[in-house]
This record gives structure tokens, C-alpha cells and sequence, in this order.
């Protein structure tokens, strides 16, 4: 009998007038020294399973019906005083943000003591001493000092370790993790899971890891179990359910997120709609609203889990995918044309065959190809400014820019503490037409980059030039008009739409601003509302009431108002559901067609940067480190920071993710109030030598215009090709006040 | 278009009220559907019934009740003074044989009217200082907050002695003074809640628009501190209704020409150890009920504004 065994386990929770079915009639078992992977979109009931367990469910949740049998014990009856025995003693439990999950006024010692204080019959200073044994166990750098830390002084990494040596001080026989990285850079993420993985191991306990990521999935967990609104869609070893999935719901999943070799022209496969109201009465499958291969029985009829094959793999689905073919991209491309051409959308065909691509000049000849079809259908009145100009315009150029931030303390007397280096001495340029992708791990300046570009941020040094004038400076009503043509696309859906307005009045707003006419707004907001894909029905309703994704929408919309050249999108999808994502992106791609817009895209996201992207900037502590075009950058990258950062993210295939068990890089990004000497990157990296610390790297060509700095780059620097390269791009277009920055052909140059 | 999977906006108010929005309403107006839900959570709070309840009568019987119940509130009557409640004078005469009842109702005029007008003034006050405060911050926040400190530490009563001795108390100069220490606290709570909002990405947005100053304050951070404003709002009307009281005990404010029910007790506390309990106790009664029926509603506001953000 396994560790944990879940029985027909319903959780419900009552709200003011109706009541959410959050878990509805779920089974499965967890046996020790087994990771079980649960996966499905947000709301799908991942998170109240685990909970349930627990027994920690919100205000007016409650379990309706079921067993949990956890070594021996049934879970779901037991009284509070049981409970208090199990938690945190017998099962523990890791939630998704480190930065509120610790109490911000007890040092990290004293946290980790409390479950050993609690449980065992011990001394303050025996669970002290376990307690320095955890952090130890952790990997927590110099822990006998960290135990007197409080939390603020840990980074994010670090905090999570410190929940997860919180959370196994009393060796609990199972673990649950709740999106234990999702808040975390990919690099980080990557330490974290396999640190996990590793005590699993050392404690023999089972784990149940929550995530919506089929790349943590594929390389961490044993078995998975596929949750759909509240219920078990399929569930199958790792292995099998990525090799032979029959559920048309994992298949989706797996096929809206962007992979690394995405071929870029293709649309994404999004699911269509969203996930259904847990609220009301569901009659027959609860995918079917969605799926492409619904028919009436769908419908009317529920299907029950069905065992396919051996070795415990289950699915409910009346029309399963016949999957025989092995190759996880296979079966993702089959999905990808087959839907496509079900809802009779059509793909940019045809396109397919320019594959990757190495060469910019290839890059921009494609380009050129998306402009040209851009201005076939191009209806955007008021005089789209971009399309046919020249090919390869710059439309924002950073100068040497440099921003850094006074650290003060607060209050009246404000006493300096030092400077935030939040970017230093960058120098790029973004053309017309192009999608510029900026890439980083968080706190490397990418944010403040796309702040300044859309002059939220004044640079301390250095020059910021949209349609070559410099924008700051400009006088400030000048600046006010100037500015209209670069909007900004932020992350958060929900605070960037004032709830206080109707979502006419947003769209409507920058139009005010600009001084139209009351009358001549509504049509234009009509149409954009159109064009972003929400119906007229929304303009007279308020944000709460829209999805995360129709919010972003909105937000699109609110930005395209104006008629911009050029949007820059901050994190445009990481707040959102896999398969919310691509619907947004494919949007994005598709607008950039009609309105001949330029993106500059920041994420951390490096496979949604990848799908979108022509030109890709790598920064590192405020340090461009790498840029170039996007598919010579992610195939052949020259800095050993961008092949960690490649290195790093989860593959949603068993085979490859498990296979790699190096961690591509340790530590995290120092402070940069104090960033290191010579290149910044030395401290985590493994090429670092002498030379590094007292010299700081200058960007180096490796061809075409993929640049680097680096003074032990991965790849052989070309120094002669740049120059020599026929047909090379025409800066001098307009006079650079005689700067030697620029050489002919120079996509950027960073000084010292 | 070939929006990828237009999602379907099931049922919403329609397409019939395009024109209404798009004609740029200047009230950024709390919309329908949020002001329904408030509404909703507000009614099912039966303290807050109650209290909306006792308001409604407070106020009725104070402007209306003088139209029913005719009693002689300027002419001394020191024939019948001290009585007690009886059919001619339902609860009794005071010491100069004026009808309590009927003087409840006068005196009770003047407190509405100050705690409505000094709410009003506090609020009105305090939400542009606040937000003003708030907004541009560094130093003018830091003069601006320096300033209420300093108001804050004036000793209330001091001030109020001080006033009457130089001018002659009307209810308009006590609206006045009230209304200058009174918004003090909506300062505070609105600055700090406009130091959370200017931050936020949809203020950020206005700026990339082009929008001034003036668009931001008064388009997005003020309505969105609204729910602020009237909770401190409603809670200040009870605060007006117990300091004029207070300060009528005290001797400081109208003439005796003008009762209030503060005055009245004032007035009656000397006759309480004859046992002339009528002279004290209702109004007493009326001035407790008018402030907890106040907090009820105030209290019931607050839940239901965050039962509002809650379902976002």
C-alpha cells in the first residue's frame, strides 16, 4: 500500500451565494520515494488538492466527500488536534513565493527550529543545532551565520531554501511543493528542483510537485496526473503519458507552450476559449467546449478513466488521440495543423521552408517578407508610419545609456547608501518592423531598459533616440506628444487597467489625452476592441470582469490607441496560463503584420523570446552581454551566461530533461549596488580567470552581428567579418554628431 | 479579423450602451455593476440596516418632527420648569420650562448639519491635500506632512477657547473650525493611499499616454481611493456629531439662544441629583444612537468595499 492513497476525494468551497466545486471526485496514490507531478491550468484544482490534504482549505472550503489514507491514517475525517500532529511533522509543505511564505520579523534559525520545537521533545538549542544541520542540508552558503538572518537579508533562491529546510527539519515521510519555482529565474529554478530532487532521495520521502510547467514535469516527477476543473483528465508515468498521451487536453498543454526549435512563422497552437465555471451544474466531458475533437457524446455523456496499456495509465476521453508515434514534437505538430485547420485559421504556409535561419542578412530578408504582407493588409487609417520605408531604419537606438538609482533611506533626512547599477553603458539599436527581444534573469535591468525607452525613466548618462531624436531632450510638452508613439505593455493584467473605469473609458483614454473629439472615439475604440479580439459587449463592462488574458488584450488595445511605431512589452505573458499565452502572442504577431509595429519584448522567458524575437539582447547586472540575431544567438550562443540561461530551461521531454543533471550555473546575480569588477558575470562563471576581474569584457563579433562580451567566449570571434560582410547595413543614414561608436555596420557598441 | 479564438463575452449589458460610454463621462463614476455589488454586501450587513434605519428617524424626527410637535423654544416659561414627563410635555420641561421633546428636535438639527458639513469639508479637503501629498511626494510631500503634524499636536480644546474668546460662536464659524481639524485624518489616509496607487502600472500607462498631473489625480488615484474616502467619511460625521457635543458640554460654542444636545446636557447635569433624569438621559440617548449608527455604517462600507476588490 502506497504512502498516500486518495479516494474519490471532493473539495468544495462555499462562497456568498454559490459554491465552487474545486476538486471533484479525484483518486491516486503516492508512494514513498515517488515525485508525482500534478498539472493543469490555473483553477483547474492542483493547488486545493494539496491543500486538502493539508486540510488547510481557504474560508469555506470544505471536504464533501472521499478518503485520504495517510500511513493508516484517513486524513479527510480527522480532527484538528490530528491535524496539527501530521503538519508539518509527517507532511510538509513548500508554497510558490518565498518573498511571503517567511515571517519578516523571525530570524531564519528561529523559523526552522519551530517545527522541531513543535513536534520533538527538544531543547531550544538541539533544534537550533537541526536547524543549522537543514540549512547545511539545503546548500545554504555559510549557514551558522544565516540562522541569526532575517528573511529580507535572502535573496529568492535563498529564501527557498530556507522554506525547504523548513519544511523537512522534522523528516516528514511526504512533501508537497506548490509551484515551488515558479516565482524564481529559470537558473535558480533549476538549482531548486533538482536540490529537492536530491533530498527525496536522501529522506526516501514521496512528493507531490504542483506546477503548470510541462518542462519541470518532464524532468522531475515519476509519475503525473493531468487535472482538468477539478478532475483527473489522465494520469501515466512521465514517460509514458510524454510518449503515448491520449488526452486531447494534455496534448494541448503540451503543445501551446513555444518550444526552442518552434519554427517561428508558425502560429502557436492555443486552446480556444477558457476553463468552465466550477460553480455550475457540468454535464458530459468538461474539456469538450474546447477540444477540437468534441462530438455530441462529448457532450452529453462524462467520460470515466479508462486504463490504456499497463503499468497504471488512465485517461477519461471518449475520443482519445491514437498515439503511436513516439517523437513528442511529432505529436505536437500533428496537433498544431490539425486544429488549425479545424477552426480554418490560416497559417503563414509556405514560410515554413525558410527555416532556421543563420545569417542576419536571411533574418532581415524575412523580415522584408512579413513587412510586405503587413502592407497588403494593413487597413489602419491615420497614416501607418511604418511599412515601406527603409528596410532597415533604426527606430530606437540606446547611446551609452546608463541609469543608476540613489539608495537612500527613507523619512526626511534621507541618508545615502549607495547606487543601484541598474543598467550601465548600453548601446543597441531596434529596427523598424523588427521584434527585439530583451532577456535576463530578474534585477539585470532589462524592466528599467523598457522604462527607459518609453521615457518612464530619465537615464543618467547616455542618450535615448526614438526616430532619431533624442527624447530627452526634448522640452517636456514636446516630450508629451513625442512619447505617444512609444506605449508600453505591462505584466500584471490586473494592475495595469484602473478598475475604477469602463473598459471603453480605457481604450478611450489615451485618445482623450490627445485631445480627439468625444465623438470620434468611440468608433476607433470599437474597432480596436475588434482587432484584439473582444466583442463590443466589453466597452461598457469593468476589468474585474475580464480573464487575466482578456485583460492583457485590453491592455494591447489601450496601447495601440495612439497608432505607435513602437510597443514595448514587459513580461506580455508571464502572468498568464500556458495556454492563455500563446493566444496573446499569436495575437501580438498578428498585429504586428496589420499595423506594421515594432516590439521590444522583455521577459525572462527565453522560449517565448525565441518564438517572437528577430534580435535577442542578453543582459547580465545591467551588462549587455549578448545580441545578435535571435536563432545565431540560441544556436551557436558565445557567452557562457546565455548557455547557462539556455541550459537552464526545462524541456518538456522526459528523455532530454532527466538526462541533464549538471546544473548549468550556480548562485545567483549579486547585488547591484556592488556589482563585481572587470565583467560582472565572473563570480558564476566557470570560465572565469584572473583576467576577468580586473578587465571588463568588450562586445566582440562572432559574425554578421551577433556580438559578445566575453574574454573566453564559447564560440571564435570573427573580428575581420563584420566589416567585410557585403551589403552591410547602412547606419550613417543620418549623422551621428561624429561619434566614433557607431562603426559602419556596428549593431551596438558597448564602451568600457 | 481572424482573432485567434475571439473569446465570447457571454451576456454583459449588450451593445445598447456604446454612446453612453464612449461620450468620455468626466465622473470617472463608480459603475453599475460595482456599485450593485457594494450595495448588495451593504444590505445583507443588519447592523448597517439598523443603522442607515436609526439616521433616517434621527433625522426625521429633528427636521420634520418640529412640524408635528409645535413647542415654544425662544420664550422662557418659568411657570412650569422642572417637570417632569407628562401629557402637556412628553418628556418633561428644563429649568427655564422649555419642552425637552420639542428642543431635542432643535438641538439635534444643529448636530446633523455640523456633522454632515464637516465631514463634507474634511473630506473634501483632506482627499486633495492627500492626494496632492501623495503624488508629487519628496519635498512637498515631506512640507505637506510636516504641516499636519504640527496641526495634530494642537490641543483641540485650546484651540476652540482661544476661538470663541476673539470671535463670536455661530454654527458656521463652529463648521469652520471643525472642518480645519478635522481633515487632517482623510490627509493621511488618501497620501497613503496614493503612494500605493501612483505605482501602479495603469498610472504609469497615462504618463506613456502623454497625460498631466491633474488627469492622474483626478481620474485614477482619487476615484480609486474612494472607497477610503467614504468609509473616513461616514466615520468623521459621527466624530463632528461627538465633538460639537463635547465642546456644548464644555460651555464653548452657540449661545443658549441656539440648544444643542450637547447644551442640554451641559444644562440638565447641574439638576441630575434632584433626580430630573429627562433633562439629561435622552439626549444623552440620541447622541449615542446618532454615532453608533454612524460606525455601524461605516464599519458595513468598509466590508463591503473589500468584499468588492476580494472578487475581482
Amino acid at each position: 500500500m502506497s504512502l498516500l492513497e486518495v479516494t474519490d476525494l471532493k473539495t468544495r468551497i462555499r462562497l456568498r451565494s454559490k459554491t465552487v466545486r474545486a476538486v471533484d471526485g479525484i483518486s491516486f496514490g503516492v508512494s514513498s520515494g515517488e515525485t508525482l507531478g500534478l498539472v493543469g491550468e490555473s483553477g483547474c484544482g492542483k493547488t486545493m488538492t494539496g491543500m486538502s490534504i493539508m486540510r488547510l482549505l481557504p474560508s469555506g472550503g470544505e471536504i464533501a466527500g472521499g478518503r485520504i489514507d495517510f500511513d493508516g491514517r484517513d486524513l479527510a475525517g480527522a480532527d484538528l488536534k490530528t491535524m496539527q500532529s501530521v503538519r508539518g511533522d509527517q507532511i510538509g509543505m513548500v508554497f510558490q513565493d518565498p518573498m511571503t511564505s517567511l515571517n519578516p520579523t523571525m530570524t531564519i534559525g528561529k523559523q526552522i527550529a519551530s517545527p522541531v520545537r513543535l513536534h520533538r521533545k527538544v531543547s531550544k538549542q538541539e533544534a537550533m543545532d537541526r536547524a543549522g544541520a537543514m540549512l547545511t542540508l539545503v546548500g545554504m552558503p555559510r549557514p551558522d551565520q544565516r540562522l541569526g538572518d532575517y528573511p529580507h537579508q535572502l535573496s529568492g533562491g535563498l529564501r527557498q531554501r530556507a522554506i525547504i529546510a523548513m519544511a523537512l527539519a522534522c523528516q516528514p515521510k511526504l512533501l508537497i511543493a506548490d509551484e515551488p519555482t515558479t516565482a524564481l529565474d529559470v537558473t535558480v529554478q533549476a538549482q531548486i528542483l533538482s536540490l529537492l530532487d536530491d533530498l527525496k532521495g536522501k529522506f526516501g520521502m514521496g512528493m507531490i510537485l504542483i506546477t503548470h510547467d510541462m518542462g519541470v514535469i518532464a524532468g522531475h516527477t515519476d509519475r503525473v496526473m493531468v487535472m482538468y476543473a477539478g478532475r483527473i483528465v489522465e494520469t501515466a508515468r512521465t514517460e509514458a503519458l510524454f510518449s503515448h498521451m491520449r488526452h486531447p487536453y494534455t496534448e494541448a498543454l503540451l503543445a501551446s507552450i513555444p518550444h526552442l526549435d518552434q519554427d517561428k512563422t508558425q502560429r502557436l497552437y492555443s486552446i480556444p476559449g477558457l476553463p468552465p465555471d466550477l460553480t455550475s451544474e457540468l454535464v458530459g466531458c468538461r474539456f469538450a467546449p474546447r477540444c477540437a475533437h468534441a462530438t455530441d457524446i462529448c457532450r452529453e455523456k462524462e467520460p470515466q478513466l479508462v486504463a490504456a496499456g499497463s503499468d497504471g495509465h488512465l485517461f477519461a476521453c471518449h475520443h482519445p488521440i491514437d498515439n503511436s508515434a513516439d517523437a513528442l514534437a511529432n505529436a505536437a505538430q500533428a496537433t498544431r495543423s490539425r486544429s488549425a485547420s479545424a477552426r480554418g485559421v490560416a497559417v503563414a504556409a509556405g514560410r515554413a521552408g525558410t527555416a532556421v535561419l543563420g545569417t542576419a542578412s536571411a533574418v532581415r530578408g524575412r523580415a522584408r517578407d512579413q513587412r510586405r504582407t503587413g502592407d497588403g493588409t494593413a487597413t489602419a487609417p491615420g497614416g501607418n508610419v511604418a511599412g515601406a520605408g527603409v528596410e532597415s531604419e533604426a527606430i530606437l537606438e540606446f547611446v551609452r545609456t546608463t541609469k543608476e538609482f540613489l539608495v537612500t533611506t527613507r523619512g526626511f533626512l534621507q541618508r545615502r547608501l549607495g547606487v543601484n547599477h541598474a543598467v550601465t553603458d548600453v548601446s543597441l539599436t531596434v529596427r523598424r518592423g523588427e521584434t527585439f527581444g530583451l532577456v535576463g534573469e530578474s534585477g539585470c535591468g532589462k524592466t528599467t531598459l523598457g522604462r527607459l525607452a518609453v521615457a518612464l525613466e530619465t537615464p543618467t548618462s547616455g542618450q535615448v533616440l526614438f526616430e532619431s531624436t533624442d527624447i530627452f531632450a526634448l522640452p517636456r510638452d514636446r516630450l508629451r506628444t513625442v512619447r505617444r508613439g512609444l506605449q508600453i505593455m505591462f505584466q500584471d493584467p490586473y494592475s495595469s487597467l484602473d478598475p475604477r473605469m469602463q473598459v471603453g473609458e480605457i481604450i478611450a483614454e489615451p485618445l482623450a489625452v490627445r485631445g480627439d473629439p468625444p465623438g470620434q472615439r468611440a468608433a476607433l475604440v470599437q474597432r480596436l476592441l475588434g482587432e484584439v479580439g473582444l466583442g463590443q459587449g466589453a466597452m461598457s463592462r469593468y476589468p474585474h470582469e475580464f480573464s487575466g488574458g482578456q485583460r492583457q488584450r485590453i491592455g494591447l488595445a489601450r496601447a495601440l490607441a495612439l497608432n505607435p511605431p513602437l510597443i514595448v512589452a514587459d513580461e506580455p505573458v508571464s502572468a498568464l496560463d500556458v495556454s492563455i499565452r500563446s493566444q496573446i502572442l499569436n495575437l501580438m504577431k498578428e498585429l504586428q503584420e496589420t499595423h506594421g509595429l515594432t516590439y521590444v519584448v522583455i521577459s525572462h522567458d527565453l522560449s517565448v523570446v525565441r518564438y517572437i524575437a528577430d534580435h535577442i539582447a542578453v543582459m547580465y547586472l545591467g551588462k549587455l552581454v549578448e545580441i545578435g540575431p535571435a536563432d545565431d544567438v540560441y544556436s551557436r550562443p558565445a557567452h557562457p551566461y546565455t548557455r547557462a540561461l539556455l541550459d537552464a530551461i526545462p524541456v518538456p521531454n522526459p528523455q532530454v530533461e532527466k538526462s541533464k543533471r549538471s546544473i548549468a550555473m550556480q548562485g545567483e546575480m549579486p547585488s547591484a549596488m556592488s556589482p563585481p569588477s572587470g565583467c560582472r558575470f565572473r563570480t558564476r562563471c566557470p570560465r572565469a580567470e584572473e583576467r576577468c576581474a580586473s578587465e571588463v569584457p568588450e562586445l566582440v563579433g562572432f559574425g554578421g552581428e551577433h556580438r559578445a562580451a566575453c574574454h573566453f567566449p564559447l564560440e571564435v570571434p570573427v573580428t575581420i567579418a563584420t566589416g567585410a560582410r557585403p551589403g552591410a547595413r547602412d547606419l550613417g543614414a543620418r549623422d551621428l554628431g561624429g561619434r566614433e561608436w557607431g562603426d559602419e555596420n556596428g549593431r551596438l557598441e558597448t564602451g568600457h | 479579423m481572424t482573432g485567434p479564438a475571439a473569446l465570447p463575452l457571454s451576456g454583459g449589458p449588450g451593445t445598447g450602451s456604446v454612446g453612453t460610454t464612449s461620450t468620455d463621462a468626466d465622473q470617472p463614476g463608480v459603475g453599475n455593476s460595482a456599485v450593485r455589488l457594494i450595495l448588495r454586501t451593504f444590505v445583507e450587513n443588519k447592523l448597517a440596516i439598523i443603522g442607515a434605519a436609526v439616521i433616517v428617524l434621527i433625522t426625521a424626527f429633528c427636521f420634520i418632527g418640529p412640524q408635528v410637535y409645535h413647542t415654544d423654544q425662544v420664550d422662557p416659561n418659568l411657570l412650569s420648569t422642572n417637570l417632569g414627563p407628562r401629557g402637556s410635555y412628553l418628556l418633561g420641561t428644563d429649568n427655564n420650562g422649555f419642552d425637552i421633546l420639542g428642543r431635542l428636535m432643535i438641538g439635534g438639527q444643529s448636530s446633523i448639519e455640523v456633522g454632515f458639513a464637516v465631514a463634507a469639508i474634511a473630506t473634501v479637503v483632506g482627499i486633495l491635500y492627500g492626494a496632492i501629498s501623495g503624488f508629487f511626494g519628496k519635498a512637498v510631500d515631506v512640507v505637506l506632512m510636516r504641516v499636519v503634524d504640527v496641526a495634530f499636536s494642537i490641543p483641540l480644546v485650546f484651540l476652540f477657547i482661544f476661538a470663541s474668546r476673539i470671535f463670536q460662536p455661530t454654527l458656521g464659524l463652529l463648521i469652520v473650525l471643525l472642518g480645519l481639524v478635522s481633515w487632517l485624518v482623510p490627509a493621511r489616509l488618501v497620501r497613503g493611499e496614493t503612494l500605493a496607487l501612483k505605482v501602479r502600472e495603469y498610472v504609469q500607462a497615462v504618463r506613456t499616454m502623454g497625460g498631466g498631473s491633474a488627469r492622474i489625480i483626478f481620474r485614477h488615484l482619487i476615484p480609486n481611493t474612494m472607497g477610503t474616502i467614504v468609509v473616513t467619511a461616514t466615520f468623521q460625521v459621527a466624530n463632528a456629531v461627538l465633538i460639537l457635543a463635547t465642546l456644548q458640554y464644555l460651555g464653548f460654542g452657540l449661545p443658549p439662544s441656539e440648544p444643542t444636545w450637547g447644551s442640554m446636557i451641559a444644562n440638565g447635569i447641574t439638576y441630575l441629583q434632584d433626580g430630573y433624569w429627562w433633562e439629561v438621559y435622552p439626549a444623552l440617548v440620541l447622541i449615542v444612537l446618532t454615532v453608533v449608527a454612524f460606525n455601524f455604517i461605516g464599519d458595513a462600507l468598509q466590508d463591503s468595499f473589500q468584499v468588492r476588490l476580494r472578487q475581482r
